[in-house]
């Protein structure tokens, strides 16, 4: 069913969030799940910029740092 | 009349075909208003795509690394327990506590995931763009075919009878679809979005929101109907 | 190819959407006020029974298909109120006035003038009252 039945502090954009999966690639990372997605969401850079109806860059992390893309993409062209 | 216009067999099944189509083919919930709004802000959308292409094409090994560095960074010198307790001291959640099963819809793993309305399948706006053209050269077609297509810049004659004709008869217009434009956006969908693809999932919000607007346009249809006789 | 399939697919559903709604009627104000005010049964039943159908389909093929779902939020009903009277007045749902434009009605550019109006307004009002649209995405 549609509903929420998970826990009252379950940001409403997990389903929607590109970064959400990402977290769930490596045990250490789901730090941000717990801290932000199922905790503090309010707090998110993503969903405060959402909440603003500006578009929310793929690589903004939820405390308002962004992953450098060139380095990420580094050595390639 | 009636008589131009398909039945509404031939209707319904063009509908339905978009709707169940659009999840099938192109991986989204139909709905119009929401990719109408990507190209108000146009700009900032292309530089998040851009975004999205480079993050999309960089490997999983160094995307990972460089999310562990991030998260190294940001959580630097917080023990478990105050992660867990997050900023404000919120009921603790461990961290080494699997997180729950994903919402539906979401993607719980790292695999590509390509259901429908999932982040991975999120159209980019030039794909977006090639839709709504679609829809314009789609209507040109059906009009062209059965010889109507007669371009004009006047107002319907219905129109002009029942809500105004002339210059107030544009500003109506204009305040119209002021209307429609906040509505849609502020409701989250239009007679796409929740009406087709909402009713017919059976979504809260689609059903609440179709009864909704389709009572208010029967009430603002039987006012303007009213004071024109 | 591969890089442009779903331009390709949402071209193609963008075409026969285009053709269903001008061939049904949803374009025309004066079929559009009939079906408001109950005078001709065939749009609303063109509707329904697209909704239907639509729910057949989903039933069949789409069970697994992880369809994020669209619970109530705070703006789904003031917003549709706004909606449903801008769509009395004007006759444009954001589809019909796309395909309004194809018809050669260019009347409509006015009422897609004031959708885009509208959107941006909309936003406005979502910020400022902190009203969540329950997604990220845009």
């Amino acid at each position: 069913m549609p509903v929420a039945t998970s826990s009252p502090r379950r940001c409403s954009h997990i389903s929607s969030c590109e970064l959400f999966p990402k977290f769930a690639m490596r045990g250490s990372l789901k730090v941000w799940h717990s801290f932000y997605c199922e905790g503090n969401f309010e707090n998110c850079e993503r969903y405060k910029r959402s909440l603003r109806g500006e578009p929310v860059p793929p690589n903004l992390l939820p405390n308002g740092k962004e992953l450098n893309l060139d380095v990420l993409l580094g050595g390639r062209t | 009349m009636s008589a131009a216009h398909w039945p509404w067999w031939l209707g319904a099944a063009g509908l339905a075909a978009v709707t169940v189509g659009s999840c099938l083919v192109a991986r989204r919930p139909f709905g119009v208003s929401g990719i109408v709004g990507r190209f108000v802000n146009w700009r900032e959308e292309l530089a998040v795509e851009r975004s999205r292409v480079a993050m999309g094409s960089a490997d999983e090994a160094a995307l990972e690394a460089a999310l562990a560095a991030a998260t190294a960074e940001a959580f630097a010198g917080m023990t478990p327990a105050m992660v867990a307790a997050g900023p404000d001291a919120k009921p603790s959640l461990s961290v080494v506590t699997e997180v729950a099963a994903p919402a539906e819809g979401a993607c719980g793993t790292a695999a590509p995931c390509r259901s429908c309305g999932s982040p991975a399948s999120r159209p980019t706006l030039g794909a977006h763009a090639v839709f709504l053209g679609a829809i314009v050269a789609g209507a040109f077609l059906a009009t062209a075919l059965r010889g109507g297509f007669h371009p004009t810049l006047a107002l319907p004659e219905a129109y002009a009878r029942l809500v105004a004709p002339g210059a107030w008869g544009l500003a109506a217009l204009a305040g119209g679809g002021l209307l429609v434009g906040l509505g849609t956006t502020v409701s989250g969908g239009c007679s796409t979005g929740h009406g087709l693809s909402g009713c017919a999932r059976f979504q809260p919000a689609g059903l609440a929101a179709t009864t909704t607007f389709f009572g208010v346009a029967v009430a603002v249809s039987f006012l303007l109907a009213g004071r024109g006789s | 190819m591969v890089r442009y399939r779903t331009h390709l697919e949402l071209g193609g559903l963008g075409l026969v959407f285009g053709a269903t709604i001008s061939g049904a009627g949803f374009t025309d104000f004066g079929e559009l006020h009939r079906m408001f005010t109950f005078a001709d049964p065939r749009l609303l039943l063109t509707f329904a029974a697209g909704v239907a159908l639509a729910a057949i389909g989903f039933a069949i093929h789409c069970r697994s298909a992880g369809l994020a779902s669209r619970p109530l939020r705070a703006g789904t009903i003031p917003g549709a109120v706004a909606f449903g009277a801008g769509w009395a007045v004007c006759g444009g749902c954001p589809g019909a006035v796309l395909a309004m434009i194809g018809e050669g009605k260019l009347a409509a550019l006015v009422i897609l003038g004031g959708i885009l109006a509208g959107t941006v307004l909309g936003k406005r009002v979502m910020g400022l009252l902190r009203w969540d649209s329950g997604s990220c995405a845009s």
